[in-house]
């Protein structure tokens, strides 16, 4: 048993940091984590049904802007395991996991606004001391490791002593902090785009920050469109420019 | 005569920049480019990952080589799957500015910056939006009878567009590149793209701010005997105010030289005492 939640705990790893080190690969997703997980347990066609079901479940659940979906790679392995250790339906076994689930949304947030933040200034320090080897360890580590152990240690947990065991512990976690980790992960971004703002902006450009915001938010139109219309202004402006030394301008 | 030897250094290392090497270690690495995501600088180190290889070979001379990789430490962020395409474009760029003297470095940014959005608004609509539903579509379909080629085939097939789009935007971004800048020396051409680049970036800056943050406030009160909810004003004075306003509240903190850490944790600190006294 505890080699299997060990196993299960490596998929649940791998499946964790896909995102961060395989480029969104979607290795990580249900579907394909099902069959692995399966094979683990002995179990395949459960585990490749339950993939499939768990997938369609999640279609819509995917990390765009600032959307907070719940989290479905490690949780996903899990109510997978539970699914075949138990014979629990689907249902079951994804409310089962949900409490992982969610943690785990909150946990990778957390993860991105703190150890991700750590990990980009030391890389600066790095490239500052000219040590390009640092610099790419902790490009690579820091936060794969931080969001893909915690994950595969509950996983683990969560199947050599039952869900209920971490399900408990979970639960413990005020509600009043899981919201306001939700709300934190909204506003987060206008951290990156802050310092964007304070890279680019001079009282010359600042005009179009305005211009490209008020047509999504008043015209409803997405960001393409509003970079064509940003590019058209662009050229305009470009071919409006005036040079000292312009000559066929007299 | 050294002069002319300068010169013909100059364009042999322009030709072998980009061999099959290095876009290999582009794309290879373009794999990682969330691997050190952070809410500040989002994509950053992964872009300056990618580039390192070619980054050394255009600049031998170890102070260029670390400021061009300090010029790629600014925030950035793109749907990972067409990342290639920024990545050899700034090679090119940063090619053509070891080249000419009067290069505008600020213009490298200024231009990954103006492309992300919309690159990314492409890029997530394909492979989140259709791509991924359409090979899971079928995965799923054979995985339901517990067959395990759904898993097989959905896997190859996201695989295969994933890799092949990866390719060719590497190669096209580095293509467009070259032969956009090529004449870029002459008639005020770099300062027409850095200022025209600035424009676009802001914009889509603009706009990601009204997409990405999102903050509403859920506090109500009685107004003349009707509940009202103070979101529900904002909403018919200013629709955007509040990440508009988080937004240039980070950029007054940065002003004042606060650091990254504490504005993240400050906003951790507002967000759930806000869900505590319920205004958020």
């Amino acid at each position: 048993m505890i080699i299997t939640a060990l196993l299960v705990a490596v998929v649940a790893f791998l499946a964790a940091i896909d995102e961060q080190t395989f480029g969104a690969s979607m290795m990580s997703r249900p579907l394909f984590t099902g069959p692995i997980v399966g094979l683990i347990m002995g179990d395949m066609t459960t585990g490749v049904i339950m993939g499939a079901s768990l997938e369609a479940m999640f279609m819509g659940s995917i990390m765009v802007g600032s959307a907070v979906p719940p989290e479905v790679y490690a949780s996903s392995v899990l109510s997978i395991a539970v699914a075949i250790q138990s014979g629990a339906e689907v249902g079951t076994a994804v409310a089962l996991a949900l409490p992982l689930s969610i943690f785990l949304q909150m946990w990778r947030n957390f993860c991105y606004a703190i150890p991700g933040s750590w990990a980009g200034k030391q890389i600066q320090k790095a490239v500052e001391e000219r040590n390009m080897k640092k610099a790419d360890f902790l490009h690579l580590t820091v936060v794969p490791l931080s969001i893909g152990i915690p994950s595969a240690l509950l996983v683990f947990v969560a199947i050599a002593f039952g869900a209920d065991s971490i399900n408990a512990i979970l639960n413990m976690i005020p509600e009043v902090v899981m919201n306001g980790f939700n709300v934190a992960a909204g506003v987060l971004s206008c951290v990156g785009l802050a310092l964007l703002i304070k890279m680019m902006s001079n009282n010359k450009v600042l005009p179009y920050l305005f211009l490209g915001f008020v047509a999504v938010i008043y015209l409803h139109m997405d960001v393409i469109g509003v970079a064509v219309v940003g590019f058209c202004i662009a050229m305009i402006a470009v071919n409006n420019m005036k040079f000292e030394d312009a000559e066929e301008d007299f | 005569m050294e002069n002319k030897i300068q010169t013909a250094d100059k364009e042999k290392r322009a030709e072998e920049i980009m061999t099959a090497k290095e876009y290999r270690s582009i794309f290879w690495r373009s794999f990682t480019i969330q691997s050190s995501w952070s809410f500040d600088k989002m994509m950053a180190y992964g872009y300056m990952y990618a580039l390192e290889k070619p980054l050394r070979k255009i600049y031998p001379d170890d102070d260029d080589f670390y400021a061009a990789l300090k010029r790629h430490t600014e925030t950035f962020n793109i749907t990972p799957h067409v990342s290639p395409f920024i990545m050899t474009l700034g090679v090119a760029m940063e090619e053509e500015n070891a080249k000419e003297e009067n290069f505008d470095t600020d213009s490298i940014n200024n231009v990954k910056v103006g492309l992300m959005g919309p690159l990314s608004g492409i890029g997530d609509s394909f492979f989140w939006g259709t791509f991924r539903v359409i090979a899971a579509g079928i995965g799923i379909g054979l995985a339901q009878q517990g067959n395990i080629l759904g898993a097989v085939i959905y896997f190859l097939l996201y695989t295969s567009i994933h890799f092949i789009t990866k390719i060719i935007a590497g190669k096209y971004g580095y293509k467009l590149g070259t032969s956009f800048l090529e004449n870029a020396s002459e008639n005020h051409m770099m300062e027409k793209l850095s200022y025209g680049a600035s424009i676009l970036g802001m914009t889509v800056i603009g706009a990601m701010i009204a997409t990405m943050v999102s903050l509403q406030t859920t506090l109500s009160f009685t107004l003349s005997g009707t509940e009202t909810t103070l979101q529900s004003i904002f909403d018919q004075i200013f629709p955007g105010l509040l990440p508009l306003a988080a937004t240039f509240l980070c950029v007054w903190l940065y002003k004042k030289n606060v650091k990254t850490i504490y504005i993240i944790l400050g906003i951790f600190a507002l967000c759930i005492l806000g869900c505590a006294v319920g205004i958020l």
